[in-house]
């Protein structure tokens, strides 16, 4: 019996390795078509021959392939893996399925900290110069996640508590988005609105690296209290009873997420999609456990943002197409079919 | 009848006759003509008849006829009716006084044809001048404090226009962008309910087509026909050193790779290009091919097909930005040290220096708002010139531009407008 037990587990983790296997080349797949993608006509050979060996042609394709490309492409994975986990475990921690770092404010509050810094150009630190618009975005998806932890500390860190404020800080910074939008001049308000868009183009070797290092710093993080993460969802009083400290969990998960979310946020601006869905996604064929779902997840995000950033430079060769419009126009109608063919109790 | 008596007949006719004639002469002088240049322009006659009728039916107690109240009869019986650039039917008063403004970025239009006193007549405008053209609104500051003061009814850009509040103001016309016309369709609807006349100009859709029309359209319904003419004349024969050459050519040269940008985001980000409008028609006209032809409308270009694309020439397109420190300055507030170096600084962005373009210093940078004004000659000027630099070389934009200005315009024409990265090299 206990053998038989031990088989179908086995059974199960080989499924879900396999899952991951699978979406893993298929991320590697995309990021190389990404690369290979673009408005000038280089060959596939020229794009990977510069790769290889970048000395070999000529200065231009070099530019292209090593300026343009390559930290889009990266910062694709990057952002995808990024926000898909803050999603994942923001879903995880609040039981709720509708939960994101954008339905928590999140990003909301970094858009007003980019818009403020666009059309007053005075951030919280000043000085920064052209960073600046990155740095405020990242200082205000800081102050609202603090708030939402205020709260939250006050009325024990309870999740319809932590909900209702993250959505009440939405609207809040939703509606001063609108209001600086409204006091802007034409040209801060398109680059407002450039930003809200959503676009890897400002993205370089820089911004890779920043992303990179939080990413591989806050997922190890979150990956020791897996288990404690997967206990969680069988509630609040059971978590408790198997000897987790619920409150103390939320709040670290909360502080890693924002920190997931900021540093991704703040340098290619709110894609709202990239946190809901592909942890549902993720849900539905590995379930609950976290050893595979957090990374699953991060798969399946870099794999949407890479896609979508194909679909936007295929679209519209000439011209920049905003990655959260492309995002969004890719995955929802492969997320509905997914929710109409799988009756899932995942929800 | 003796001589004596003769004589003193004689004189008699004759002074007579001188008296006569003196008067013939004095009374040479059109009757209400009233700067005397023995023509009646439609606002010096219905001065006359607004005198005539305070005469005639208000008698010697002229105090309790309100002028307000021989105005209105005035705007209700002495009418024009032109067609605007909507191709709409509008009836204005003869004597227009009060006008709106709905977008105050016409104010260099409107003083081309209103003179030194043009706020005068303005009794409200948009806010867009202050918001978008600071150096331009500065400017006029400087000559005309009065400016602060005229109302302002919103903006048509941020739909904020204020109905409410043009109607308040009392005005006998209202001068409106054809480009807002959707926009402003319900406000348009409910100033007409009002009596108030809407005109539509339009110098920003289609300037190649419409900045004459406008220009006289506008010149008719407040009484500047004359003035309009000319300057409607000045436009046609700039625009015709540009298209005599053009036309007379034998055989088709190369075509021309041509970029521009609006330099609002400094060399860090790439601001919007040009697909349809602004510029983007001008390089068409002139037989260059617009890189950025595709490009949806207000968005940025792919860096990457740039560099493929490797542009002949590229435009930075200026204004005056002063919270973003390394955009493309240009305008009445700058000075050309300045705007070169603002300009020399897109040429460090990444690939750039590979670009046939930078390489031959065939980099420019010109005014925004020269696109949509009365003076985009210079704009079509400059582009021919840096297009075809052999066929122009005698051609002068900047020359031609400050020209309009002394020619028209009340203010000084001073600052940089155009410019030209190449030119420190070949000093």
């Amino acid at each position: 019996m206990k053998s038989a037990n031990r088989e179908t587990y086995n059974a199960i983790i080989k499924q879900k390795s396999l899952y991951l296997i699978c979406f893993a080349i298929a991320v590697f797949l995309a990021f190389l078509t990404d690369i290979a993608v673009g408005s000038s006509s280089l060959s596939v050979y020229d794009v990977f021959s510069t790769i290889i060996s970048p000395h070999l042609n000529n200065p231009n394709t070099n530019i292209i392939v090593w300026d343009f490309r390559l930290p889009k492409a990266l910062m694709a994975i990057i952002v995808g893996a990024s926000l898909a986990v803050a999603g994942a475990e923001v879903q995880t921690i609040l039981d709720n399925p509708l939960a994101s770092p954008y339905t928590l404010g999140i990003s909301a509050a970094a858009g007003f900290g980019a818009a403020l810094a666009v059309v007053f150009g005075l951030g919280t630190i000043p000085f920064a110069g052209s960073i600046l618009v990155s740095i405020n975005a990242f200082i205000f998806s800081f102050i609202s996640f603090s708030i939402i932890c205020l709260i939250a500390k006050i009325k024990n860190a309870s999740k319809e508590i932590m909900i209702l404020t993250g959505v009440s800080l939405l609207f809040l910074f939703q509606a001063l988005i609108s209001l600086l939008e409204y006091l802007a001049t034409d040209e801060q308000l398109q680059k407002i609105v450039f930003w809200l868009f959503g676009s890897f183009e400002n993205s370089s070797w820089s911004t890779v690296l920043i992303c990179f290092v939080i990413f591989i710093v806050i997922v190890p993080l979150l990956a020791i209290d897996s288990w404690k993460l997967t206990a969680l969802k069988l509630g609040d009083e059971k978590a408790k009873s198997l000897g987790i400290n619920v409150e103390k969990l939320r709040l670290k998960v909360i502080i890693c997420v924002t920190i997931l979310t900021a540093s991704a946020v703040c340098f290619v601006g709110t894609i709202g999609f990239v946190g809901l869905v592909p942890p549902h996604i993720a849900r539905i064929l590995t379930g609950e456990d976290q050893r595979y779902f957090i990374p699953l997840s991060a798969l399946l995000g870099s794999l949407f943002l890479s896609l979508a950033s194909i679909g936007g430079k295929i679209v519209c060769h000439k011209g920049v197409f905003p990655i959260g419009i492309a995002t969004s126009m890719i995955g929802v109608p492969f997320f509905l079919s997914l929710i109409i063919m799988k009756r899932s109790e995942s929800f | 009848m003796n001589t004596t008596v003769k004589r003193r007949l004689f004189v008699g006719i004759l002074l007579c006759f001188l008296i006569s004639l003196r008067i013939c002469v004095a009374s040479a002088a059109i009757p209400g003509d009233l700067n005397n240049d023995n023509m009646i322009s439609r606002a010096e006659l219905s001065d006359a008849i607004i005198s005539y009728m305070k005469f005639t039916y208000a008698g010697e107690s002229v105090k309790c006829l309100e002028k307000d109240m021989l105005r209105e009869t005035a705007r209700k019986h002495f009418t024009i009716t032109v067609t605007d650039l909507a191709g709409r039917e509008v009836t204005v008063p003869t004597r227009v006084e009060r006008v709106v403004l709905g977008q105050s970025l016409y104010i260099q239009e409107f003083a081309a044809l209103e003179g030194e006193n043009f706020t005068e007549k303005i009794v409200g405008w948009g806010s867009e001048l202050e918001t978008y053209d600071m150096d331009t609104y500065n400017e006029y500051l400087k000559k005309y404090p009065e400016i602060e003061n005229i109302p302002t009814v919103g903006s048509l850009n941020k739909n904020t226009f204020d109905t409410e509040a043009i109607i308040s103001l009392n005005p006998d016309l209202v001068i409106m962008p054809l480009m807002m016309k959707d926009i402003a369709q319900k406000s348009t609807e409910n100033l007409e309910n009002a009596g108030i006349p809407v005109l539509f100009v339009d110098f920003w859709k289609d300037p190649l087509e419409n900045t004459q029309k406008s220009i006289l359209v506008m010149g008719q319904v407040l009484g500047r026909e004359k003035r309009a003419e000319d300057i409607s004349r000045f436009y046609g024969e700039q625009m015709d050193k540009v298209y005599s050459v053009l036309n007379s050519k034998e055989e088709n040269d190369t075509k021309q790779k041509v970029y521009v940008e609006y330099g609002s985001f400094g060399p860090s980000q790439y601001g919007m290009t040009f697909s349809t409008s602004n510029w983007g028609p001008m390089i068409t006209k002139l037989n260059g091919i617009n890189i950025a032809e595709g490009v949806a409308s207000m968005a940025p270009i792919d860096p990457e097909y740039l560099l493929a694309e490797n542009p002949d020439i590229i435009i930075i397109a200026g204004q005056y930005w002063p919270e973003s420190k390394d955009s493309m300055i240009l305008g009445y507030a700058t000075n050309l040290t300045e705007s070169r170096k603002r300009l020399q600084g897109f040429c460090t962005r990444s690939g750039w220096n590979t670009l046939n373009a930078v390489k031959n210093n065939n980099i420019h940078g010109i005014h925004q708002g020269i696109s949509y004004h009365i003076y985009n000659f210079a704009g079509i000027q400059a582009l021919a010139k840096w297009m075809y630099p052999e066929k122009f070389a005698d051609l002068d934009p900047e020359a031609n531009l400050r020209e309009f200005h002394e020619r028209y315009l009340p203010i000084d024409y001073n600052g940089v407008w155009i410019l030209d990265i190449g030119e420190a090299q070949e000093k």
